[in-house]
């Protein structure tokens, strides 16, 4: 059997390379038991010689197995692209379909209604309470769920593929979309009907805040992680 | 078949070769597979032992090789065996290695670009 000395060792080095402890315990087994065959074919080798000399040091390996780990999925294998523009697209495409279905859905309810909502808007009628909480929770929705599903999806990707470090990047591009955010529902008053505007824009008011809030805080835990497990002593 | 204008997986494709190609002779589990490289290259490719193992588990998530745990000689063993996508991916690596040893071969050889400018 390999050491305990190296095993702990290796252990630590994996974990320091940020490598899931589910890939962790099955690699750290499997080279244990290939130093026990080791070591039962040649009796009379030293362990120490075996752990160093045939398995390879903790730090080659553990930088080796990260590397396979990276391999294994498409943000190990293009980091610039999923971490970088990855956060762009993903932003984009979540508020463009959550539109979409909005929109949907409303024809959907127009459809059900026999055209009662926009036979409203035809006459130039207000919109009902009901119309207006509607508009005021989509505001909500398309405020907060893009750059919170994008920030935990990257952290996920991350996660998965070994690069923490990437993903408080995509964290970061998050953050300052969501700063620069803007979706107003204007109440109507006046001969001004309700408005609901969105756009993109510097007056950084506290509801911007608010939206950066969710992204923001992943990437400070995904940092804080990082620095946890650096911080971690190394087994001598 | 041309070789493809960048292959960065070139030399990180050389492990991955060698175990699809032994483990389309039979199922084996790590330790046998190191065994089987250091005896079938006589000797030649001398590695980390340890690194047969991240390369196998990175084959078994792209689904080129699936493993089951069996008991073999008394031991429970992690047992890797070729799937019909590692087959697949075998005979592609086997092609582009070929194609690389024999333009690397042309290359040390000499061709008309080989010779001397002036004499």
């Amino acid at each position: 059997m390999a050491s305990q000395q190296w095993r702990d060792r290796l252990r630590q080095e994996l974990d320091r390379q940020g490598l899931p402890s589910e890939y962790v315990s099955r690699l750290v087994e499997e080279l244990s038991d290939h130093a026990t065959d080791i070591l039962q074919e040649n009796a009379s080798m030293e362990a120490e010689y075996v752990d160093n000399q045939r398995m390879g040091s903790p730090e080659g390996l553990a930088s080796f197995a990260r590397s396979q780990f990276q391999r294994r999925t498409f943000a190990g294998r293009h980091p610039l692209l999923t971490f970088l523009a990855g956060p762009i697209f993903a932003i984009l495409g979540t508020l463009v379909a959550i539109c979409l279905t909005v929109f949907f859905v409303a024809w959907l309810m127009d459809c059900a209604t026999g055209g009662t909502l926009s036979a409203n808007d035809e006459l130039g009628l207000p919109p009902s309470v009901f119309e207006m909480r509607i508009v005021q929770a989509v505001n909500l929705v398309v405020r907060f769920i893009p750059f919170g599903l994008s920030a935990w999806l990257f952290a996920r990707l991350g996660d998965r593929a070994g690069l923490r470090l990437w993903s408080v990047g995509a964290c970061g591009i998050i953050t300052l979309m969501a700063f620069l955010f803007s979706s107003v529902v204007r109440p109507a008053s006046g001969q001004a009907p309700q408005m609901w505007i969105i756009g993109v824009g510097m007056n950084f008011d506290l509801d911007q805040v608010w939206q950066a809030t969710m992204p923001l805080a992943l990437g400070l835990w995904l940092i804080w992680q990082h620095l946890v497990e650096r911080s971690k002593p190394i087994a001598i | 078949m041309t070789i493809k204008k960048t292959n960065p997986d070139f030399l990180n494709g050389v492990p991955e070769l060698l175990v699809l190609q032994l483990l389309d002779r039979h199922p084996m589990h790590g330790y046998d597979l190191v065994q089987a490289i250091r005896e079938t290259s006589g000797m030649k490719l001398d590695f980390g032992e340890g690194c047969i193992y991240p390369v196998l588990h990175r084959l078994e998530h792209q689904k080129l090789v699936s493993s089951r745990r069996e008991t073999v000689g008394g031991r429970s063993r992690i047992i890797y065996r070729l799937t019909k996508a590692g087959r697949t991916r075998l005979a592609e690596s086997v092609a582009t290695w070929k194609d690389v040893v024999a333009a690397v071969g042309r290359v040390l050889q000499g061709g008309e670009h080989g010779k001397p400018a002036m004499a």
